[in-house]
């Protein structure tokens, strides 16, 4: 076959929303089977799917089948999830509670019951608390933080610390610099994907959540462009997508070179830049903004200045209600402030002073990044960038704000500069544009730092989150706790409790990690599968997966607020004791301190049924709350959502009113606006040290540079639509359809005489770890780079893999290799690494 | 043998298709409930009756392949006693009663669409038994209800009002391995 | 080179194995000895065919995947008037079928077992009665071949060299066995003095038949053919091929031939013929790739 020309025609758009599923469903409702709603976590995404169970027949991997939830927000469905039921009585599931009998790391471990493991982790933790005090017992997870906080917080410790640093927290800090506090966190802004008529993607392969790329197809099937930055080639360039090749780590001077196009050739959003960033803000020669309080004696400092062409200045800060909270802009709305204004200002005490505004310095910034230089950094072809730059433009496009942004130690510039580029082209909250997602506005009663969900109170350690002290603004930054497990700085760690996620495929350096945990008093992992971080822990305790549980929440990554339920009412298969991870941590908690359980209301559940009832409650009355508050509104409305819950498992409670941020209601910036000019940076000495209100590409800190045309490539890994997560990693259908290969381009292997699927060494430049995997030699990887899949092999667990099962145990994991560097103040981790390419000899 | 009054084909959609894997595992658990932990031995594949097929000759490309319900179809030509038959659907059929599972059929498909059941011992491809039943029952088969692309259709191509004849007509569309001559009705798009 | 790890093998998929080599060299070995059996019509030679034409045909049936349902599929087939009297597998078993039972009567005439008397006797001697055994053997035989060259799956067998081959490879088994049987005085080497010329001719003929095949296939525009010439050559399949099927199974055996009478040795050269007769199917069975689909 001739490999498909790409036809940039519009489509005849085929039918999108004519489910063949959905026939099947009904059908099968029909003949006696049930439908019960699903939040998807076979990855981090949450998607809507169906479990269809045969009611009357017992539960097997044949009377419970997966759908997509038809018209769910975030309909889901993938290769991950279609695999769901191959975990449910997998193998290798972990089936009982496990106690180390061998030497940490060893793997050896005997069968333990439900109470002694919970008693002795119980004993072991009140020994270490009263010894060293709450804050040294730490906990942390993947997609169930929500879960982890319940024995940490009530206990009185401030760590329990999310994975963010080694997946979003670049992104997360990026936008903050220039949306500010409230919309930065994941799914707060996002591309409008069904409406969008050209999209961007830097370092996002959309392999992941398929909630999103069926919303994206919606917009691809009305002939929507898009557009991949990626040094690998993502499987939806397969399709009608572009691919463009760019160098790991330069993707700043990418985005800085679009801006600087855009700029230069007059295709900017001048008016948008002008009325709703701070390009038109003054900014003094040392960098601050120039204030109120510079020019009038009592003026004020959070009022900025803007000058019109004239000469000509105005004011523009936020309006503020008696609270102090912030409810519009204060501002002359007629003003026609000058983008390129530079001149000099008469301050109060009558000096002038040089000033010019935000937008000429960013000008100036980008106007370093020709498409010809960045051509030459990028090896992106300088006429490509001036295309996309065009495109960009001409379609009022959108660069993807990211999910995975933990890359090359420079991602919190890169996702500032990708910020800037959409506020550039005045796509902001706008139909097809990145906009604010809408929330449900649904509160589930839960436990935080010193409060329970019953309106207890209660004081915490006196010590600060522990990755706060080392990594102030950071998103959730947990090897700082390891750190201190082994050096007992900033504070000492003992203990450490593993929710949900394997550590050794999310962290970057792996023997740091190994020789971290090592150190760990207390090691306790809550999992489904023997991960290879179980061999580490003193206790390894089986816990329940998302088809086991019930839970109520808001559907995440969606445009509009909507709720959801998740009850697929399935138990785990007869001769496994798993139990739900919030009961296991609880029970610890009661056993070694009965008074801090009750601080969130828990006594004893002996069985499921019974925490199930008290746990489930929190989440029913907040539901109930949202309902009765809906129903007051607008009569009616609350037995609509009941109803749409009862038969679809989802309601939408507020739908997406585009065009008000930042045009009627302020960003969480200091001048409500979108900053192209980040006023954050100049806030606080250590951020502005990290980094500067305006950057542009500033080469990889986070591993050595790779010699040009040697034996040496930088490792980038990322994720794909069929396997690639934890727990899909184990699963059968992944022994085929799984990657654990190391791609390399053409060029690269000839030069090597490599050939394809020839087993090579990997040594990582920085790390000297090394290892051994199949190569495949690809044109879908940039020359100079070589990729792996993230959670793809490189499995080491050591005696729980079944003989079936050593597929896992193939590949690498990239994070032997990496460094483990993290961003000053921010924190975010670089999983991207530097390795050599060795022939294997013999 | 009176003219052919339908004729029912897949559609694969190579520039929607993000090579989820969902239709595989679809296919698996559909037709094919008893090979669920285990794979077609002797290969690394899982029970189902797609494959895929990657190449990057000029531009990569990813290819979900199965039987191709040939017109001239070699493994109904190459079976001794006629157990691969061609049903009133203009689909390549298996009656098991005929079949003594010499494989013949297998060797003979150009597109390596069988595969040899460790249980039965019968040549097994699309369409097996599972979505056979789908199909009667009006529905459409697992891989199309299954892919959260849009990347697949299933239908009559010889009513110009069907889904699949429309997308047909609409796009530019190509059929594998011609040079085989075996008429085959899988429709892949290549360009919208 | 292609990539042959790339390209599935036919073994993977359709399981053509050892026991479909030896079926076909025993089916080869029987059919081209009926042939050659014109001109000899001795017993032992005659025994030695029946039960390797037996054998092959067992082979072939324990190889079904679903041997239980022969029965019911033949009459199944009949009833619905499905039989396909297009399909070489269909002609093959008929074939077979035939070979069997004549080759028992054959040898039961020989062996004097039922059919008794010199009537009998004439006629197993006739020039009719061989006429047919000879014919019905090369069918065999070539049906053997036209077996392979209908897997369209499989290009490298996609070639009418192959029954070609079968048939010289064949006529070199059965006159290795023939010389076997002479070396051990189980025939009258008086009837059998061109067979030493004869091996010879057959060996040239079939060195050149598999260099054709080999030449074709690496020709060949597709890439499955070129595929399974590649890994005779220099790929999985080599060694067999290299050692097994030219040097020892053709090469030695001609000039061994052509250097010596020793009965020790052409008794080896015998062998060495008749198994590289086998390790020919062997490697040609085991060279067969798909074609790919997208290249
Ligand atoms: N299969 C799978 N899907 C998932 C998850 C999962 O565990 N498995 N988890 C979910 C979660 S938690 C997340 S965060 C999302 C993530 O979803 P995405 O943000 O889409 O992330 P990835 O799929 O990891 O893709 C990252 C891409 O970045 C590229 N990359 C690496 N380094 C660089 C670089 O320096 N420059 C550029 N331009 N690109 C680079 C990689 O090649 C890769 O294609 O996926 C969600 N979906
Ligand atoms: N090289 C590389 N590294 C990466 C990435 C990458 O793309 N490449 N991606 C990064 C990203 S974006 C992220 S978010 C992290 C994710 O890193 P992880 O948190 O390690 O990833 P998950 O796949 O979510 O792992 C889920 C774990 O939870 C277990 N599990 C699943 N369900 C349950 C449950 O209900 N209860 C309990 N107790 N356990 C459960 C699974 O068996 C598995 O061990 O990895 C990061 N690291
Ligand atoms: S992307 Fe797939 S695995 Fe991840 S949540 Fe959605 S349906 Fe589940
Ligand atoms: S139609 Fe059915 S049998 Fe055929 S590939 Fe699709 S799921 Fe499998
Ligand atoms: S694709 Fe193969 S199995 Fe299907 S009809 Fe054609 S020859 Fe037969
Ligand atoms: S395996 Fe069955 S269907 Fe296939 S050729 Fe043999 S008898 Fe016919
Ligand atoms: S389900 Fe659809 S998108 Fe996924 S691999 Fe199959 S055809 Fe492609
Ligand atoms: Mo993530």
């Amino acid at each position: 076959m001739k490999g498909g020309a790409v036809a940039a025609s519009m489509a005849a758009a085929p039918a999108l929303n004519n489910w063949a599923f959905a026939k099947k469903i009904e059908k099968l409702e029909k003949e006696g089977w049930t439908k019960h709603p699903v939040a998807c976590t076979m990855c981090g995404a949450f998607c809507g799917l169906l479990a269809m169970r045969k009611d009357g027949e017992p539960l097997s991997e044949h009377s419970v089948r997966i759908f997509p939830n038809p018209g769910h927000p975030q309909q889901g469905y993938c290769g991950r999830s279609a695999a769901a039921m191959w975990v449910w009585n997998h193998p290798l599931r972990l089936r009982k509670p496990l106690k180390r009998v061998g030497e940490k790391g060893a793997g050896q471990f005997e069968e333990v019951t439900w109470d002694e493991a919970l008693n002795d982790i119980a004993a072991r933790l009140k020994d270490i608390v009263q010894k060293n005090g709450a804050s040294s017992v730490v906990s942390t997870s993947h997609s169930f933080s929500g879960y982890s906080k319940w024995l940490t917080f009530p206990l009185g410790s401030p760590n329990n610390i999310g994975h963010q640093s080694s997946c979003n927290a670049g992104g997360i800090a990026g936008r903050n610099l220039v949306f500010g506090k409230g919309f930065d966190g994941a799914g707060k802004m996002e591309p409008d994907y069904a409406n969008l008529r050209y999209l961007i993607l830097i370092g996002r392969s959309m392999g992941a959540s398929m909630g999103a790329l069926h919303t994206l197809n919606q917009a691809r099937a009305n002939g929507a462009k898009v557009v991949s930055i990626d040094p690998r080639m993502p499987d939806i360039a397969y399709g009608d997508a572009d691919w463009v090749a760019i160098r790991p780590g330069t993707d700043g001077a990418f985005v800085a070179s679009l801006i600087n196009e855009m700029i230069t050739q007059g295709t900017a959003d001048l008016s948008f830049i002008e009325k709703h960033t701070n390009g038109a803000y003054l900014i003094k020669e040392d960098g601050q903004p120039l204030t109120q309080s510079d020019i009038c004696s009592n003026g004020s400092k959070s009022m900025y200045v803007v000058m019109d062409s004239k000469g000509n200045i105005s004011f523009r800060g936020l309006k503020k209600n008696e609270k102090g909270i912030v409810v519009g802009f204060d501002e002359d709305p007629a003003f026609k402030a000058d983008l390129n204004a530079g001149s000099t200002v008469k301050l109060a005490d009558g000096t002038s002073i040089p000033v010019k505004s935000a937008f000429v310095l960013v000008k100036e910034k980008m106007a370093e990044y020709t498409p010809e230089k960045t051509s030459e950094i990028t090896g992106i072809p300088a006429g490509t960038i001036r295309r996309i730059a065009k495109e960009f433009a001409d379609f009022k496009g959108v660069i993807d704000d990211g999910w995975y942004s933990s890359k090359n130690g420079t991602d919190v510039q890169l996702y500032q500069l990708i910020s800037i580029a959409n506020a550039i082209n005045g796509n902001i909250d706008a139909k097809g544009g990145l906009v604010v997602t809408a929330g449900a506005g649904l509160k589930v009663p839960s436990v935080s730092a010193g409060k329970g969900p019953n309106g207890e109170t209660w004081k915490m350690a006196p010590e600060k989150r522990i990755d706060k002290i080392v990594y102030p603004d950071a998103a959730g930054t947990f090897k700082v706790a390891l750190e201190a497990a082994a050096t007992g700085k900033p504070y000492p760690v003992k203990a450490a409790f593993f929710v949900g996620t394997t550590m050794f495929h999310r962290e970057a350096n792996s023997q740091k990690l190994a020789d971290h945990l090592k150190k760990l008093e207390l090691c306790v992992v809550q999992d489904v599968l023997p991960q290879e971080i179980v061999d580490y822990a003193d206790y390894v305790l089986p816990a329940t997966y998302f088809l086991e549980r019930k839970d109520i929440s808001g559907v995440k990554w969606a445009l509009d607020g909507s709720i959801y339920l998740s009850d697929p009412q399935l138990t785990p298969p007869k001769d496994c004791d798993a139990r739900h991870d919030v009961w296991i941590l609880l029970e610890i908690l009661r056993r070694a301190f009965p008074e801090r359980a009750e601080r969130v209301g828990y006594k004893e559940c002996k069985t499921a049924e019974e925490f199930n009832q008290y746990f489930n409650a929190f989440a029913q009355r907040g539901y109930d709350k949202l309902v009765a508050d809906c129903e007051k509104a607008v009569p009616g409305w609350g037995k609509q959502i009941c109803e749409d819950m009862a038969t679809k498992g989802w309601s939408t409670i507020k739908p997406k009113v585009y065009d008000v941020y930042p045009y009627k209601k302020p960003f969480g910036t200091p001048s409500g606006k979108a900053e192209i000019y980040s006023f954050k940076s100049l806030s606080n000495p250590a951020c502005s040290k990290a980094v500067s209100p305006i950057t542009g590409y500033v080469p990889a800190p986070a591993y050595t540079a790779p010699k040009p045309n040697s034996n040496e490539f930088v490792l980038v890994s990322g994720k794909n639509c069929q396997t690639c997560s934890g727990l899909n990693m184990f699963t059968e259908p992944t022994r085929y359809l799984g990657d654990r290969t190391v791609w390399i381009n053409p060029e690269d292997a000839a030069r090597l005489g490599i050939k394809n699927h020839e087993i090579v060494e990997i040594e990582g430049i920085d790390t000297k770890a090394k290892g051994r995997a199949a190569v495949t030699v690809t044109k879908k990887v940039i020359p100079g780079a070589v990729f792996a899949f993230g959670f793809s092999g490189g499995v080491r667990t050591k005696n729980l893999l079944d003989p079936n099962y050593q597929f896992v145990k193939e590949g690498i994991n990239s994070h032997w290799f990496a460094t483990g560097y993290a961003q000053p103040f921010f924190g975010n981790v670089a999983n991207n690494c530097s390795v050599r390419i060795n022939k294997v000899r013999g | 043998m009176a003219a052919k009054t339908k004729q029912l084909a897949h559609l694969f959609d190579a520039t929607q298709c993000i090579s989820c894997g969902a239709c595989i595992l679809a296919c698996s658990q559909t037709n094919f409930p008893e090979m669920m932990n285990r794979n077609i031995p002797g290969t690394n594949l899982p029970a189902s009756n797609i494959k895929v097929y990657r190449s990057e000759t000029n531009r990569p490309v990813n290819l979900l392949v199965q039987c191709q319900q040939c017109e001239n179809a070699p493994c109904v030509k190459t079976c001794p006693f006629g157990a691969n038959y061609y049903d009133e659907n203009g689909l390549v059929r298996n009656d098991p009663s005929k079949c003594v599972g010499c494989n013949y059929c297998i060797a003979s498909c150009p597109y390596d669409a069988r595969w040899s059941h460790p249980d039965s011992g019968l040549p097994v491809k699309c369409i097996s038994e599972g979505c056979m039943k789908l199909i009667q029952d009006g529905q459409q088969p697992a891989c199309v209800q299954a892919c959260p692309a849009e990347a697949r259709l299933f239908g009559d191509v010889l009513d110009p009002k069907s889904e699949i004849s429309q997308k047909i007509a609409s796009c530019r569309t190509e059929l594998l391995m011609p040079n085989k001559g075996t008429k085959p009705n899988f429709y892949v798009v290549v360009s919208k | 080179m292609i990539e042959l790890t790339s390209l599935t093998p036919q073994l993977q998929a359709a399981h053509w194995g050892w026991t479909i080599a030896i079926f076909l060299w025993l089916v080869g070995l029987a059919g081209m000895g009926f042939f050659l059996n014109y001109w000899i019509r001795q017993k032992n030679f005659v025994y030695v065919l029946t039960v390797s034409g037996i054998v092959g045909t067992l082979l072939v049936v324990s190889h079904l995947g679903r041997m239980l349902n022969l029965p019911i599929a033949v009459f199944s087939s009949l009833m619905d008037l499905a039989l396909n009297l297009q399909s070489w597998m269909l002609i093959g078993i008929c074939l077979l079928s035939i070979l069997c039972i004549a080759s028992v009567f054959y040898s039961f005439i020989c062996a004097g077992i039922f059919f008794k008397g010199e009537k009998w006797q004439a006629m197993a001697q006739s020039d009719w009665f061989n006429g047919i055994f000879a014919l019905l053997g090369v069918c065999c035989t070539i049906y053997s071949g036209f077996l392979l060259t209908q897997a369209v799956g499989i290009s490298l067998w996609n070639t009418a060299l192959i029954p070609l081959l079968w048939i010289m490879s064949g006529m070199a088994s059965s006159i290795g066995c023939i010389e076997l049987l002479m070396i051990f005085k189980l025939i009258n080497p008086d009837t059998v003095r061109w067979s030493r010329r004869t091996a010879f001719w057959v060996e040239i003929a079939e060195l050149f038949t598999i260099f054709a095949f080999v030449h074709v296939a690496l020709g060949s525009a597709l890439t499955g053919a070129r595929a399974g010439a590649e890994s005779l050559i220099s790929g999985p399949q080599s060694t067999m091929f290299w050692f097994g099927v030219i040097i020892f199974g053709s090469v030695i055996p001609l000039l061994l031939n052509l250097l010596t009478r020793s009965h020790k040795i052409l008794a080896c050269s015998a062998v060495l013929g008749i198994i590289g007769a086998l390790l020919l199917r062997a490697s040609i069975l085991f060279a067969g790739y798909y074609d790919p689909i997208i290249f």
